[in-house]
């Protein structure tokens, strides 16, 4: 029987967003809706999976801009009063519910998960959960690998090899602070690759990184095992592709699993379907309607006239996706049989917010893969990137293409007319940037805050996040901001220095605001060609 | 954005809203409902394009953004930041975008402008788009009149700042530069890096394994939906830039 190897590679990432100069911040929701629904609830099904002491392993990659903001004090406090803002709107809602039983279920499951997280987070975790995803790499079922400083998308700054190195550089000090361990993988942004981009990462100790299926498959020489092992560059880098039709599985709106009808819909919250008056200490202030995760209804079908959402009935159908999953796979290993020179790994990578927050069965469907991979190990077995290399440490050598997980597989979803117009002043900044490292290469004092502030908000400004969402259209006026705020300081900075003055109480300001990276050290922005 | 929500706007937001999504209209043109009819029809539109442009991973990435369904008229933060439009000095930069396109943009030194402008026989400015043949580890200008295989140019407006570039053929190297011309005479104000675009499509070795249908099952990773189709390749809206701008390539 042939046997093959099952890759799950979760990526959590969130771009820094912290608004300690408003009392309510509205994309801050982001983090608190992720932490509430995706990881939090992750946590909880990974433990479950060890007391019950299944086997599993998992590739994780943890954003750097991420971990910064689930360490972050304020952000944390933020966090516990917005649970307790939704734990006392489930209360609200059992009340007002209190006739319809079919609903009153719906209620109480949300105000379940939101007092257990209330419960982990300031219990068990202690306001910081990370600790528990270095717990469960403690316990050898995680790999966490990092990923680009604050997720920038690689290709469009291939000329700017400072902002590379400091991006990779930073995030590999940034992983040792969070986690006390240097990251063998990497996960580059939106798998966005070029030829040469392993140079870096080589020079940061990385050992492996993950591309688009393409960015193996159109790679210089014949890839003999198609995306089903990795390529080794000539640096002796490795590169892992992604398995497009098991990932389509999860990701297909339209015939993947998240839009059966009988799965929660995302987009019906009562956030938008309760009066106003009702429902107004729950969103933003001037009455701007917000989610709030309370979702009762069912996707239904392609229609606005959609059914009440039975939790039952998506158990039901959870079974049945993940045998369909693990059944995909086995097909696919027993398609390669004889033609592969070693067992198939299938890697499968999903950003992990896509699992709780979009699709809210998705955690538990994972774990039914999981059990059920379990009894099946003798056919599928799970293992990280890193374990298939410990495995398999010689591959065959070849050099992947220019590729990314993008629309049509390359940069257009970051360069495109919506905003393209960034660039300009992102390239100027690092330019900039590096120049100023030469200017004063050895810095201390307030002028040594001054640089690494200006370093600091050169990284912030080349998150792949601002052009992703000018171009896919959600908040696009706070995206078009965050790029005009961390370019404006930096100017602002570049130009006081070339007057040779500082404008501590700005500066001051500034460093509480966008506090990111504490041990930044603005000298590697320093000219690295 | 729903009607309902629409109607809870002043008209002062409904304005701004219009204004945002791209709809040209005058206070006195009618009233709130005739604005609103014409707001969700543009969002409408806008939506549909963004879907086309977006593929499944991409708008699923989306919705972890998208604690607000509706369109956000302003950012919260209320702080206006002031950037340069330009950084006045001459300078041409080229970016690629996929096998097919890229996008290049530029600068020129107001000095620079000025001086040239005040030449009589000034004719304007245009780039020249460079297919080049680079030789791996070789330090002599890229573009020296060896490494030359072809060129074309594309005139451009003192306005212009930045363009999209149809490469035309995949798997080569391109550069830029911006010129201007006066009496006949071109100079070059500004070089840009090279790019080298990706083949795009399968190594003829491996493409040799399409006869065989079990070596096939090797490549079933979705490279079909990524290459090999060149109008999906070409993005709709450069299509339309190209239409409207009359350009020819």
């Amino acid at each position: 029987m042939s046997k093959g190897y099952l890759g799950f590679v979760l990526h959590a990432h969130l771009p820094f967003v912290r608004h300690p100069e408003y009392e309510h911040f509205l994309e801050e929701d982001w983090l608190f809706e992720a932490i509430s629904e995706t990881y939090l609830p992750m946590l909880r099904m990974f433990n479950r999976l060890l007391d019950d002491r299944i086997k599993f392993k998992i590739t994780f990659s943890i954003s750097p801009t991420l971990s910064e903001m689930l360490t972050d004090e304020l952000l944390m406090t933020r966090y516990v009063r917005y649970l307790k803002n939704r734990i006392e709107l489930g209360e609200k809602e059992l009340e007002r519910t209190k006739d319809d039983p079919g609903l009153q279920k719906t209620v109480q499951m949300y105000l379940s998960l939101f007092r257990e997280n209330l419960e982990d987070f300031t219990q068990i975790y202690r306001s910081n959960i990370l600790w528990g995803f270095r717990n469960l790499e403690k316990e050898g079922v995680f790999e966490i690998i990092t990923t680009a400083s604050t997720h920038s998308y690689f290709p469009v700054f291939e000329e700017h090899p400072q902002a590379i190195e400091a991006q990779i550089q930073n995030a590999v000090i940034s992983h040792g602070r969070n986690f006390g361990t240097k990251p063998r993988g990497f996960w580059l942004p939106e798998c966005g690759y070029f030829p040469g981009l392993e140079t870096y990462l080589k020079a940061n100790n990385i050992d492996y990184f993950f591309v688009a299926a393409h960015g193996i498959l159109l790679s210089d020489e014949k890839p003999r095992n198609g995306v089903y092992a990795p390529l080794e560059l000539p640096n002796g880098t490795s590169a892992f592709g992604q398995d497009f039709a098991l990932t389509e599985a999860v990701w297909s709106s339209e015939t993947g699993y998240p839009g059966d009808p009988v799965y929660r819909e995302f987009y019906r919250d009562i956030g938008y379907d309760l009066p106003l008056d009702y429902i107004r200490p729950y969103i933003h202030e001037t009455d701007v309607r917000v989610n709030t995760g309370f979702k009762y209804y069912a996707v239904t079908g392609d229609t606005d006239e959609k059914e009440f959402y039975d939790s039952e009935k998506a158990k039901k159908k959870l079974e049945e996706h993940a045998e369909d999953f693990i059944q995909k796979h086995l097909d696919q290993i027993s398609k390669l049989e004889g033609l592969m020179e070693k067992d198939p790994f299938i890697i499968t990578p999903y950003d992990a917010e896509l699992f709780g927050h979009w699709w809210f069965e998705g955690i538990s469907w994972m774990e039914l893969v999981i059990r059920k991979v379990f009894k099946r190990q003798n056919e599928l077995e799970m293992i990280t990137a890193g374990d298939y290399l410990k495995k398999h440490p010689k591959n065959q050598k070849g050099m992947p293409s220019f590729s990314s997980w993008g629309n049509k597989g390359y940069s257009e979803v970051w360069l495109d007319g919506k905003n393209d117009w960034i660039y300009r002043h992102l390239h100027k900044a690092i330019d900039r940037m590096t120049e100023l490292v030469y200017r004063y290469p050895d810095e201390s004092g307030l002028k040594l805050r001054v640089l690494n502030q200006a370093a600091r908000e050169v990284l912030l400004s080349m998150a792949s996040d601002w052009p992703f969402i000018m171009k896919t259209g959600t908040t696009v006026p706070y995206a078009v901001k965050r790029i005009r705020e961390h370019i404006h300081n930096f100017n602002y900075i570049y130009d006081n220095l070339r007057r040779n003055t500082v404008d501590t109480g700005w500066l001051t300001r500034i460093e509480r605001k966008n506090n990111v990276f504490p041990d930044l050290d603005y000298t590697i922005f320093g000219n690295k060609e | 954005m729903t009607r309902d929500r629409l109607t809870q706007y002043s008209m002062f937001d409904l304005y701004k809203l219009a204004e945002n999504v791209g709809i040209q209209y005058n206070s006195t043109d009618g009233d709130s409902d005739e604005l609103i009819e014409k707001i969700l029809e543009a969002l409408e539109e806008d939506k549909n394009e963004r879907d086309l442009t977006n593929n499944d991973a991409m708008k699923l990435k989306g919705t972890k953004y998208d604690n607000l369904q509706e369109y956000e008229l302003e950012a919260q933060e209320k702080q206006v930041y002031l950037i340069p439009e330009r950084y006045n000095d001459t300078r041409i930069v080229l970016l690629l975008r996929d096998p097919l396109w890229a996008y290049t943009y530029w600068d020129i030194n107001d000095n620079e402008l000025s001086k040239m402008q005040e030449e009589i026989f000034f004719e304007g400015f245009f780039l020249r788009v460079f297919e080049l043949n680079i030789k791996k580890g070789s330090n002599e200008d890229s573009y020296s009149k060896e490494n030359i295989l072809d060129y074309y140019d594309i005139p451009i407006d003192e306005k212009d700042s930045s363009w999209y570039i149809n490469l035309g053929k995949t798997g080569r190297y391109f550069g830029i530069q911006l010129c201007s011309i006066a009496h006949g005479k071109v100079s070059i104000l500004s070089k840009s890096n090279i790019i080298k675009s990706p083949r795009g499509f399968v190594a003829k070795n491996i493409k040799d394994l399409s006869r065989d249908p079990d070596l096939m099952t090797i490549l079933m990773s979705g490279l079909w939906d990524y290459n090999d189709k060149g109008e999906n390749v070409i993005p709709q809206r450069i299509i339309s830039i190209m239409e409207n701008q009359d350009l020819t390539f």
